[in-house]
C-alpha cells in the first residue's frame, strides 16, 4: 500500500476545507504547516485516523513522530497490528 | 440595512426508529453523518456541519471582502457537547452511542475558531449557549455587531449534537419527546388538542448577513430586527402559561426593527407541540400581533435544538418563494391561523420565534421584499 497515498486519503477524510494542503510527493517533506498546508489538528486527527486503519491501540501521550512524512511511515509500520492490501481497502474500514 | 445572502441547511423529514435505548423512540436523522461513528474519529454534529459549510460559500466570503470588520458566530445551543454526562446506564452496543477520540476538537469554541478560518474571519469569533434559542438569539448579538461595532458581514453557524443518547434521555424523561410506545397514536403537531410533542432532529444551518456592497450576491431576505428576552419565571425550565417571555420578545423585536404589528402577518414559531408551549407561544402571539398566520416545522423535521431557529427560518423563506405558509403537520382541528392547511404567502414582513431552556425567548423580524 502506497503510503502517500495512503496519507493524503486520510487528510482528505479528516481535513474540513484543503485549500492551503498541497499533496506530499516524497516522504521526506516536514509535517509543518508551511511545508504540507496542514495545522497540528489537521496533523493530530490525520494521525489518529492512520494508527486506526494500522490497529495500533491509542497511547496517553500520543508519541507518534512527525519529524517527517518517513518518521510516521516508519512508526506505523513498526507498529502495526492490521494492513491492507489498497488504500481503498483500508479506507474502507474506517469511512 | 442587513441582508441575509446565504442561508444553507440540513434536516431531514425522514425517521428512524431506535429501541435499544432508555428511551426508545424515533429520530430525524441523517444516517451518513453518524457513519463510523463508533470509531470515534468522526463526530457527527462535525459531519452535518460539513453539509452546510459550502465551497461556493466560502469563496463568496473570502473573495469578496467587505470594508468593515467581518464575525464568525456559533449558536451552539446547550454546548453540552460529548455527551459524557448522561443519566442512565449506557447500552455501549447502542447503534447512537459514540465517543471521540480527540475530545477536545469537539469544544465549541475550538470548533469555532477552525471554522471560522476557513473563512479567513479574524476580527470577532464567539459562541453561543443560549439552547434551542441559541441560532435567533445570536441575531440580537449580530445587530448589535452592525449597529455599534462597525461589522459589515456576520457569518452564523447553527447546530448542535442534538441526536446523541444524553439528548434523547433528557427529552425522553421530560416526556417531550414522543415515544416508541406512544406511536402510533401521538403524532408531532403543535398548537393542536389532540397530537402534542415532537421527535427529536438533527439538523444545521449556516447563514451570511451582510450590508450591501457592490460584490454582494442577490439577497434572500432583509433582516430587520432582533430581541431575545426572559421572563418572570422562578423556573428556569418553564414556561409562563401566558406567554410572557415570547411577549416581551416580541414586542422588543417589533421596536428595534421599527415594524408596526398590523404589518406582521407570518409567523414561523418555535411550536414545539409541549403543552406547555402551545399555550404560551399562543398566548404571545394573539397578544403582540393583529393578523396572522403561524406555521411549525418541527412536526416535520424534528426539533434541531440550537439550530431550529435560523434553519425554520431559511425553510420558510423557501416555501414563501414558492408562494406558501406550509400547515401544522397532524393538526386534528381546522385552524386558519395556527395553520391547517397550506396558505398563500403575503409578501413583506414574518417573524421567527424561538425558545430556550433557561428563560431565553427569541424573536428575529425579517422581509421577503429585498
Amino acid at each position: 500500500m502506497d503510503f502517500l497515498e495512503l496519507f493524503d486519503a486520510c487528510v482528505r477524510e479528516t481535513k474540513p476545507h484543503l485549500d492551503d494542503y498541497t499533496k506530499p510527493t516524497t516522504l521526506d517533506i516536514s509535517l509543518k504547516e508551511e511545508d504540507i498546508g496542514l495545522d497540528s489538528l489537521d496533523v493530530t486527527l490525520t494521525l489518529v485516523l492512520i494508527s486506526d486503519i494500522y490497529g495500533i491501540p491509542e497511547t496517553e501521550d500520543f508519541n507518534i513522530p512527525v519529524g517527517s512524512l518517513r518518521e510516521v511511515r516508519d512508526y506505523m509500520l513498526e507498529n502495526k497490528n492490521k494492513d491492507f492490501d489498497s488504500v481503498e481497502a483500508a479506507m474502507e474500514t474506517v469511512t | 440595512m442587513i441582508y441575509m445572502t446565504h442561508c444553507e441547511t440540513l434536516c431531514t423529514t425522514e425517521r428512524t426508529t431506535y429501541e435499544d435505548i432508555a428511551f426508545p423512540q424515533s429520530v430525524h436523522i441523517v444516517k451518513d453523518t453518524f457513519r463510523r461513528a463508533k470509531s470515534g474519529l468522526f463526530y457527527p454534529p462535525h459531519k452535518a456541519f460539513d453539509k452546510v459549510i459550502l465551497q461556493k460559500t466560502i469563496d463568496y466570503v473570502v473573495d469578496n471582502p467587505v470594508k468593515g470588520k467581518t464575525a464568525f458566530l456559533f449558536a451552539a445551543g446547550s454546548q453540552g457537547w460529548m455527551g459524557t454526562s448522561g443519566r442512565y446506564d449506557r447500552n455501549t452496543e447502542a447503534e447512537l452511542h459514540y465517543k471521540t477520540k480527540i475530545p477536545f476538537l469537539t469544544l465549541t469554541n475550538i470548533y469555532a475558531g477552525r471554522i471560522a478560518s476557513i473563512f479567513h474571519v479574524h476580527d470577532h469569533v464567539s459562541t453561543d449557549a443560549s439552547a434551542c434559542a441559541s441560532s435567533l438569539k445570536v441575531l440580537m448579538d449580530m445587530q448589535n455587531l452592525f449597529w455599534h461595532y462597525g461589522f459589515d458581514r456576520v457569518i452564523v453557524l447553527a447546530g448542535e449534537d442534538s441526536v446523541c443518547i444524553p439528548s434523547l434521555e433528557f427529552f425522553g424523561d421530560a416526556k417531550a419527546s414522543i415515544q416508541l410506545s406512544e406511536e402510533p397514536d401521538r403524532k408531532p403537531s403543535a398548537f393542536d388538542g389532540v397530537n402534542t410533542g415532537f421527535h427529536v432532529g438533527q439538523g444545521a444551518a449556516l447563514a451570511v448577513f451582510e450590508k450591501e456592497h457592490a460584490g454582494m450576491s442577490e439577497p434572500m431576505a432583509k433582516f430587520l430586527g432582533a430581541y431575545t428576552s426572559a421572563e418572570n419565571n422562578t423556573n428556569p425550565l418553564g414556561q409562563r402559561p401566558d406567554g410572557e417571555g415570547y411577549s416581551k420578545a416580541i414586542d422588543g423585536s417589533l421596536h428595534v426593527s421599527g415594524v408596526r404589528k398590523e404589518n406582521v402577518n407570518v409567523v414561523k414559531t418555535h411550536g414545539t407541540g409541549t403543552d406547555a408551549n402551545n399555550k404560551a407561544e399562543k398566548a404571545a402571539l394573539l397578544r403582540s400581533l393583529d393578523t396572522f398566520v403561524a406555521t411549525s416545522y418541527k412536526p416535520r423535521i424534528g426539533h434541531t435544538l440550537s439550530a431550529s431557529g435560523l434553519l425554520e427560518t431559511g425553510l420558510l423563506l423557501n416555501d414563501m418563494k414558492r408562494g406558501i405558509v406550509p400547515q401544522i403537520l397532524n393538526r386534528t382541528e381546522d385552524d386558519d391561523v395556527f395553520l391547517s392547511y397550506d396558505a398563500p404567502a403575503p409578501r413583506g414582513p414574518f417573524l421567527s420565534l424561538a425558545a430556550g431552556m433557561g428563560n431565553i425567548y427569541s424573536a428575529a423580524i425579517f422581509s421577503t421584499e429585498v
